[in-house]
């Protein structure tokens, strides 16, 4: 009987070894892509609705002069499983680069096709960096101090044009799994760089003329009515506590849940969390 | 003796040749099980993610992808992985703005899954038993006789 216990005990045994020694592989695989380095570009984009305008959901043409986001805290991730922001949880991984620093950025900067914006970039182990984390902060100098987005343009609609200057002072820390594009970005070779992409959506602010009103993003969205009810000698020139102010309390607590849904990675979405 | 032992044997042998084939009136059926995935894209409020691009990325080729395609009315979208590539296979969606990536692993249990209907933990579970079960019937022909 003993000798049939110890059978099986063997048998046991070789099954758990197979499955570590089936670990181990994948270990050595993620290990030795870390030997070589490459580079990791960050860049941010307002997409073209910030380069060339859009119109509205309520009509009004709008053009962007300035779009200024301050970014911090930016790191990028090799998650497996990979990060999913859906779960609304923050990235853990213990492969981790960071951008140092803080950077103010207009994302409105060149013609209707300029590239999108370098923020910076650094020299990373090779691997496919599949999550990125940043954060918007308030500026402390310089046109957009004191706030986190400073959107700078100029509405239009049935001949009437109205200068405006909107600030946003929120403050959030975005984390987004891999981007959702024409392209698959993050991965870093040695003789290969790669970009990732911090994504700004502002037609979820003002909504999109081309889209059908009920549809999700539209509903959702505040349309420039709002901000064109605060004109003041011809202009908006508003942020903060103004915003607050100005808003009725369903239009102020729309504005509120808009902002964590600015940050995207192409076209894939981000969980917010409000510093 | 050698009989009890032998026909017990014999049948179980008969048993394994015979489940692999199905057979009715002279028609023979063969069968090769697949692990096709259907995945269905919506929008946050229910809404089928209709007509959007789908793009499949394989574990061995991150950068290129492995199949393109597009969802149909009702926002599904299906296709079958290559088993000889394990890993984790990503699909995204993408529509007017809108989009999204879900990741799949298919690994060595899909692999023994698609090839024999099993995964390798009830494999090695059935595996265990069979081992037991001859034991068992080894020490019941050989107890000693009162």
């Amino acid at each position: 009987m003993k000798k049939i216990c110890m059978a099986l005990l063997l048998v046991f045994i070789l099954i758990v070894v197979a499955g570590c020694s089936s670990n181990d592989n994948q270990a050595q695989n993620e290990a030795s892509s870390e030997s070589q380095v490459g580079t990791l570009e960050f860049k941010a984009n307002g997409e073209d609705f910030v380069r060339q305008g859009f119109v509205s959901k309520d009509g009004w043409n709008i053009s962007f002069d300035k779009v200024l986001v301050t970014l911090s805290e930016i790191n990028a991730y090799i998650t497996n499983p990979p990060y999913e922001a859906d779960n609304h949880e923050a990235i853990e991984s213990d492969n981790m680069v960071s951008l140092p620093g803080s950077f103010t950025v207009d994302l409105a900067e060149g013609g209707d096709d300029a590239d999108t914006i370098s923020v910076g970039q650094i020299d990373v182990p090779a691997g496919f960096y599949n999550a990125i984390s940043w954060k918007i902060v308030q500026a402390v100098s310089g046109d957009a101090a004191g706030n986190t987005i400073l959107i700078v343009g100029t509405a239009s609609k049935n001949g009437e044009t109205i200068p405006f200057k909107i600030g946003i002072n929120q403050e959030y820390q975005y984390y987004a799994g891999e981007y959702v594009g024409d392209e698959r970005k993050g991965i870093v070779e040695a003789d290969c760089p790669a970009d990732l992409e911090m994504t700004f959506h502002f037609d979820h602010i003002f909504g999109d003329g081309d889209l059908q009103a009920d549809d999700g993003l539209n509903t959702a969205a505040l349309g420039f009515a709002p901000f064109a009810a605060l004109v003041e000698n011809g202009q908006i020139d508003i942020s903060g506590e103004n915003i607050e102010s100005g808003f009725s309390s369903e239009d102020y607590g729309k504005y509120l849940d808009i902002i964590p849904t600015l940050g995207h990675v192409g076209e894939g979405h981000a969980f917010a969390e409000e510093l | 003796m050698k009989h009890h032992i032998l026909i017990p044997i014999l049948v179980f042998i008969f048993i394994i040749l015979v489940s692999g084939t199905a057979m009715a009136h002279g028609v023979e059926f063969e069968y090769q099980s697949s692990m096709a995935y259907l995945i269905t894209g919506s929008y946050d409020d229910g809404t089928p993610l209709s007509e959007a691009q789908v793009t499949v990325y394989a574990p061995d080729d991150p950068k290129n992808a492995w199949a393109t395609g597009s969802s149909n009315d009702e926002g599904k979208y299906s296709f079958l992985p290559d088993i000889s590539k394990p890993g984790i296979w990503t699909v995204q969606f993408r529509k007017a703005g809108h989009g999204g990536t879900i990741n799949l692993e298919v690994g060595e249990d899909s692999l023994a899954a698609s090839n024999t209907g099993y995964t390798s933990a009830q494999m090695a579970v059935m595996a265990i038993a069979v081992i037991w079960g001859l034991i068992g019937t080894a020490l019941y022909f050989k107890r000693e006789k009162k």
